[in-house]
């Protein structure tokens, strides 16, 4: 799966850079999710605004990044599109993860807490 | 265990000499005077490489060659000849017969060994090989088997046949894209009042999310647990839980870090007596309800997926079903069905269908969903598995 990854201080910007996560890479997703977080990232923006369709794997994914990184962290998801937004919005994972529209909103909500 | 290698020459001279050349060698000699005895000797010691003459009375090079093709046991011997014949069209004639190599008198020692020891080498690789298929091929024929016993195992969890409830009536329609599946549905009295149902699709599909339907089955059986009646000391002695109780609960005994997965799910508890219903939804895709005077309503209470446990309530809603009204459940196969140039089949589609149908049969209006996502496909090869089960309410004075 292709990804870019960016630092901005203490918060690191992994970009999804495929149109679609589902099965074939959502694993993928997981080992890099997971690897951030072995490496001591505890601040994470995970942008998907290119990811047109995210199937029950690749949001699989993204939980299991969201349960590795556990209470003391923080992994917040930016850009999703308005497929993907309805998908979260459906399983009712708006209300579990923190969504905000763009990376300047996420690391202005970094910046506040 | 030295190779074995048959020398076929007519020419006792020239035997001698293949032999001395190869008598240093790791090899055991056999020989033959002419193709006739060769095939023989071929059958019965079964040699690991023929090296042959071309010109020989009775049987000559080519018609053994064409022999040993012939016959199953003797078909892999590779065979080498060694002919005085130096033109191009009789090398080629050799090996379209089938044989490997060719080497033209008078020969070297070195050269013959040399070819010698690449068709042993690659005769070695190549039964190493076939062995390796045969290993393979046995272990996919037992990868199969238990596959389709799997998914036998995960048809039992099915409820068997239709239940006989006088106020209900039930249909469905359940096909895993692979032999197993993620999704699994239940129907489940609970007393003589009021029956639960639910459809649950676990994330991935596979053995692995398989596996997990059929202990999360396990769990919401009625007789064996407790999560869907709790015995009470007063009477009647139990308790229906409701629907929020019961995904709250499953959210605490499958937490997504025990498989790795989680879980989406409807479940609903059906009052026969009145036709009302109480559900509450786990991130599932909200069921439908049809009316019998034709209207479209979404159940879409709920919370989310099974597994996060983020502490966020089950929110039940109330639906009322009157006499003629219909409840569909289903996973997001039929919704997210896709044909080739990627356009989804979606509900609007397949909503539609329902309320096309509704004077049907309740069976033929799941067989049109079936027929829609179909031609809609160009075929039926559902990307993931795909669950519709469908309930009509029959009037609360059917006894």
């Amino acid at each position: 799966m292709q990804t870019e990854i960016v630092e901005k201080g203490d918060v690191t910007i992994l970009r999804a850079l495929e149109k679609r996560i589902d099965a074939g890479i959502s694993g993928e997703l997981k080992e890099q999710l997971g690897e951030l977080v072995a490496n001591g990232r505890r601040r994470i923006i995970l942008d998907i605004s290119g990811v047109e369709f995210l199937d029950s794997s690749g949001l699989g994914a993204i939980i299991s990044g969201l349960k590795a990184i556990g209470e003391d962290g923080r992994l917040v998801i930016c850009g999703a599109t308005d497929p993907v937004k309805s998908m979260f919005r459906l399983t009712r994972m708006d209300r579990i993860f923190e969504m905000y529209d763009s990376e300047a909103e996420s690391l202005q909500a970094f910046a506040q807490a | 265990m030295p190779a074995r290698i048959l020398i076929v020459d007519d020419s006792p001279s020239v035997r001698r000499l293949l032999s001395l050349y190869l008598k240093g060698e790791d090899y055991e000699l056999i020989e033959a005077v002419n193709g006739r005895e060769a095939v023989r000797r071929c059958r019965k010691q079964r040699p690991d490489l023929v090296l042959s003459d071309i010109q020989m009375p009775e049987m000559d090079g080519y018609q053994l060659c064409r022999r040993l093709q012939q016959e199953r046991q003797t078909r892999d011997i590779p065979v080498i000849f060694i002919s005085a014949r130096k033109d191009a069209a009789d090398k080629v004639k050799g090996l379209e017969l089938g044989a490997v190599d060719y080497i033209t008198k008078p020969f070297d020692r070195g050269e013959v060994l040399a070819r010698i020891r690449n068709q042993l080498k690659i005769r070695e690789l190549t039964l190493a090989l076939l062995e390796v298929n045969r290993d393979l091929r046995r272990k996919q024929k037992h990868l199969d088997e238990d596959l389709r016993a799997a998914g036998q195992i995960q048809k039992s969890l099915l409820p068997e046949g239709l239940p006989e409830i006088p106020e209900l009536e039930f249909a469905w329609r359940f096909f895993p894209c692979e032999q197993v599946g993620g999704d699994v549905f239940n129907i489940h009295p609970l007393d003589e009042n009021h029956v639960a149902l639910f459809v649950l699709d676990v994330s991935g599909h596979g053995v692995p999310s398989a596996m997990v339907t059929v202990s999360v089955c396990q769990t919401l059986l009625p007789r064996t647990g407790s999560a869907l009646k709790q015995p009470v000391a007063d009477p009647p002695y139990y308790r229906i839980m409701s629907p929020s109780e019961v995904l709250s609960r499953l959210d605490g005994e499958y937490p997504f870090e025990r498989f790795e997965k989680y879980f989406t799910m409807v479940y609903l508890v059906v009052n026969v007596r009145d036709g009302s219903v109480r559900y509450s939804r786990a991130g599932h895709p909200m069921p439908v309800v049809i009316r019998r005077r034709g209207g479209t309503e979404l159940l879409e209470a709920g919370g989310p997926v099974i597994g996060v446990g983020g502490g966020l309530a089950f929110e039940e809603g109330r639906v009322t079903l009157a006499p003629g009204d219909r409840l569909f459940l289903f996973t997001d196969g039929i919704t997210e069905y896709r044909h080739a140039k990627g356009e989804t089949f979606g509900e609007r589609r397949f909503f539609r269908e329902l309320q096309h149908s509704r004077q049907s049969p309740l069976d033929a209006a799941c067989q049109r969903v079936i027929r829609s996502m179909e031609v809609f496909g160009d075929g039926f090869r559902p990307q993931d598995d795909v669950t519709l089960l469908a309930m009509a309410y029959r009037g609360g004075d059917k006894r």
